[in-house]
């Protein structure tokens, strides 16, 4: 399991969701806290 | 005396000639949907299995046996009541582009989950009364035709493409909602074969 924890950005609008800061391009939210989100990255392809 | 021993022989080999019909498993298939029928630009009308398709937002029509976001209307949605909020999600995404999508757990226009083809990758997105997040993502080419399967399981979502695995999560929101189906922002897009089987 890779789990990291970043930081949770942007303003909640579709233009600019909720999301972690993460230059990753495969990844899945393991959990979600008030300011970060914990991912799972599964890869970069 | 002898006619009733004749009976009794017939009766028996009525007994034992009764044929064996064969098990067939149980269909798990409670919603499918070829979209097989008449084009129209207003209307979804029903899926083959008989379930009224509910337009959420924007027009929607069939086109040459798919359907289309007859409407051109950005966050378009028409779901289906299918009676089940733990079950599999298919629909193919026979001509694709960006925006389109398979909605599930679809409370109404402004609360949903669903995966969304972006330009280069599929993303699974949450909006909880205009609240956005994106909760997964994987890379990918759009190919049309693209089969998208999602496996809703209490609060586990698992989602797949063209039968491999893209991610899953834990993710409790709208988790006893029934209403499942699709979503565009324009009209060049186009659906088939949408399926929701129980698990």
């Amino acid at each position: 399991m890779n789990y990291l924890t970043f930081p949770k950005i942007g303003i909640g609008t579709m233009e600019n969701p909720f999301r972690p800061d993460t230059t990753s391009t495969w990844w899945q939210v393991v959990e979600e806290r008030e300011n970060e989100f914990v991912i799972e990255i599964l890869g970069e392809l | 005396m002898m006619i009733g021993i004749g009976v009794g022989v017939g009766f028996q080999q009525g007994v034992g000639s009764f044929v064996q019909i064969p098990e067939t498993p149980p269909s798990n298939i409670i919603v499918s949907d070829t979209f097989n029928r008449e084009d129209s630009t207003t209307a979804l009308g029903n899926a083959d299995t008989g379930q009224v398709w509910t337009v959420v937002a924007g027009t929607w029509g069939i086109i040459a046996n798919q359907v289309y976001n007859a409407g051109n209307t950005t966050n378009a949605i028409a779901t289906v009541d299918t009676g089940y909020s733990n079950c599999t999600v298919s629909v193919k995404f026979a001509t694709v582009n960006t925006n389109m999508k398979v909605m599930f757990r679809v409370n109404n226009s402004n609360s949903f989950l669903h995966i969304e083809r972006a330009p280069s990758s599929y993303d699974l997105w949450r909006n909880n009364a205009g609240a956005w997040t994106k909760l997964a993502t994987h890379p990918s080419s759009a190919t049309n035709g693209d089969a998208i399967n999602v496996n809703l399981n209490g609060n586990e979502i698992t989602a797949y493409l063209n039968g491999s695995l893209m991610y899953t999560i834990t993710e409790a929101f709208n988790a006893t909602v029934t209403k499942h189906g699709i979503g565009a922002n324009s009209s060049g897009v186009r659906f088939d074969d949408f399926l929701v089987e129980s698990l």
